[in-house]
């Protein structure tokens, strides 16, 4: 029996591109190389308030046949406890729900083996307040292809993910979600 | 590109008058108007391609009684607009366009005829503000003595790079050398392709505007024949209904990047399970010379409806030579609700690396859920009166309060329940 594992983000629509490979990495890393990863897209989350609504209301009866749900929300408006109350609030409802902010937005994973072509330091680019539109786009627009379906992200992250220590190194969030996905697995 | 149209009573539509982008999206019920928009384009299409305005409006079959030119829905009786019962006004059909993907040359191609009779009323071509030609009135059918004889033309563009006609039929413009023998009154009725022939460089007014109007691919896609092997090995364009398409795939897959590219397309298209997709795809990438270890077309016709409509829309944006207009009815036909993402983004995206202008029906909700981020600004929502028959096509975002009702109901009320049709 596969594992299965719902990805849920703020908004689906070009995020898939990043998150797909880099949950199944993560899986991998915690033990789970063989895990079905789905991004959740119906309903079409629209936001950070959108989504948690979609996740407490919309979704936690009809999709609970996954074994995991990981949320990735960017870190600017997902606090600590209130990721802690959501996480609560589905394992309630027989849910597990793991969330893993994003500091400060998702594509700063793909940043991670660009980070010598960028002007910014590491840090700096950690609490860009504008890293989607203003850093990772014309990273894109040098890197990806226009023509290729979400521009070309997947080739971003995958040269992030090809380094796996290294993104963990430079993102310790996701050692986090990845100790704590080995803790589901395990049942420990 | 066209960026403006105006359009007066032709078939369902009393008037209308739309600001177009790039990728254009029309939804609404059955048989409200949509469809008759995309005939305004086909029009403009013929009368690009040189035929006359009855052969635009019912079609011409070549010497062998196959399809040259496919007419109107209808034909010529069917395109007065609906509750005229009066004299026959006339269809007026403005175009407003640019030329070229980068430098901006501005044109307006207008005509007005009579469809009954396909007597030319006015006619006229502007670019860049310039009078290129204006005539007024005719008595006798537009074009209707015209010769026989067709030529092939070549129209080259400097700006869009070289078309070539390989599309199901021929395409041709009327032999217009043959027009010098006739009357001037006559002639003057020709007088847009005359003018095509007067341009003695390929890149002169006319000649480019000709072009631009007949370079539109109508995608009505037949998987009986995405299925059929070609007999050529290779084209730049798929026709119509789809045939060459395999051909197609295999100049698509000539170059290692672009093969590439097309295949991630397929790739995120195609669940997990679903691997024949990509075999049956690079196969067709093999030499035809070479050891080939699989049947590509036995491949290729075991893929299902929607996934070979799918390979085939993808291709349409890989084409060599890529038509300015792409024409789609009902674009989620076969599509999976769930791959309706992947859908839009291809359409959204395409167009803007493309000099491809693309006009789409659709009935689906999910098809506008994804469109949200691009604004729905290219939205435009097309309603039949019951009464009077006629249809109105107006921008999604003009319906009064429409900006409210997309942030409480999701678009899949707003169609089934056909709130938009109660407020407009």
């Amino acid at each position: 029996m596969s594992f299965r594992t719902l990805i849920i983000s703020e908004d689906p629509k070009l995020n898939g591109y990043l998150l797909n490979p880099l949950a199944k990495a993560i899986l991998s890393s915690a033990g789970k190389p063989a895990a079905k990863v789905e991004l959740l897209t119906n309903p079409r989350t629209r936001g950070y308030d959108h989504a948690l609504h979609v996740i407490r209301n919309e979704v936690s009866r009809d999709l609970r046949y996954h074994d995991l749900w990981v949320f990735f929300p960017d870190a600017d408006r997902a606090s600590a406890s209130a990721m802690r109350r959501l996480e609560a609030d589905l394992e309630s409802k027989g849910v597990t729900l793991l969330c893993c902010p994003a500091q400060p937005e998702l594509e700063i994973y793909a940043c991670v083996a660009y980070r010598h072509s960028l002007k910014l330091s590491w840090e700096e680019l950690r609490w860009h307040p504008n890293l989607k539109e203003e850093i990772f786009k014309p990273l894109l627009a040098r890197h990806g292809h226009p023509k290729s379906p979400g521009g070309g992200r997947d080739i971003l992250i995958q040269k992030s993910l090809r380094n796996l220590p290294l993104l963990f190194q430079m993102c310790p969030e996701l050692v986090v979600l990845r100790d704590r996905i080995a803790r589901h697995v395990s049942g420990t | 590109m066209i960026d403006r149209i105006v359009v007066k009573n032709f078939k369902s539509i009393r008037g209308v008058d739309l600001t177009l982008g790039r990728m254009n999206l029309f939804i609404g019920a059955n048989a409200s108007g949509k469809s008759n928009f995309l005939e305004v384009l086909r029009v403009l299409q013929g009368i690009g391609r040189g035929l006359t305005i009855p052969e635009v409006l019912d079609g011409v079959l070549d010497h062998a009684n196959s399809t040259h030119w496919q007419g109107i829905r209808g034909g010529s009786a069917k395109v007065r607009s609906i509750g005229n019962s009066g004299p026959d006004q006339g269809v007026t059909i403005e175009a407003h366009g640019t030329l070229g993907a980068n430098v901006s040359h501005g044109w307006e191609f207008k005509i007005t005829f009579t469809p009954a009779d396909g007597r030319v009323v006015r006619e006229s071509l502007t670019l860049d503000s310039a009078v290129v030609y204006a005539v007024e009135d005719s008595a006798v059918p537009y074009m209707a003595q015209i010769a026989d004889e067709r030529r092939h033309i070549d129209l080259t563009n400097p700006l869009t790079g070289t078309r070539r006609w390989s599309d199901d039929s021929e395409r041709s413009i009327p032999d217009l050398g043959s027009v010098q023998a006739t009357s001037q009154k006559s002639s003057e009725r020709r007088v847009f392709h005359q003018r095509v022939l007067q341009d003695r460089s390929d890149f002169g007014p006319s000649r480019l505007v000709a072009s631009s109007l007949a370079s539109v691919q109508k995608l009505d896609l037949l998987p009986n024949l995405l299925r059929e092997e070609c007999g050529v090995h290779r084209v730049g364009r798929m026709g119509d209904q789809g045939k060459d398409f395999m051909a197609l795939i295999r100049g698509i897959c000539e170059d290692e990047k672009t093969r590439d590219q097309y295949l991630a397309w397929m790739s995120e298209f195609a669940s997990p399970d679903e691997n024949g997709v990509i075999d049956a795809l690079s196969s067709l990438t093999r030499s035809p010379s070479g050891p080939s270890e699989v049947d590509s077309s036995a491949e290729l016709s075991a893929l299902s409806d929607g996934t070979l409509r799918f390979a085939t829309l993808v291709a349409a944006f890989f084409q060599a030579d890529m038509p300015e207009l792409i024409l789609i009815d009902e674009i989620e036909t076969s599509i999976h609700a769930g791959r309706v993402r992947l859908l839009v983004e291809l359409l959204t995206t395409q167009v803007e690396c493309t000099p491809t202008q693309v006009f789409a029906t659709s009935h689906s909700p999910v098809v506008l859920e994804w469109l949200r981020d691009e604004g729905l600004a290219n939205v435009f929502f097309c309603y039949r009166d019951q009464i009077t028959g006629e249809s109105t096509i107006r921008p999604l975002l003009q319906v009064p309060r429409i900006e409210g009702s997309i942030k409480d109901k999701p678009f899949f009320d707003l169609l089934t329940e056909r709130w938009l049709e109660m407020i407009s």
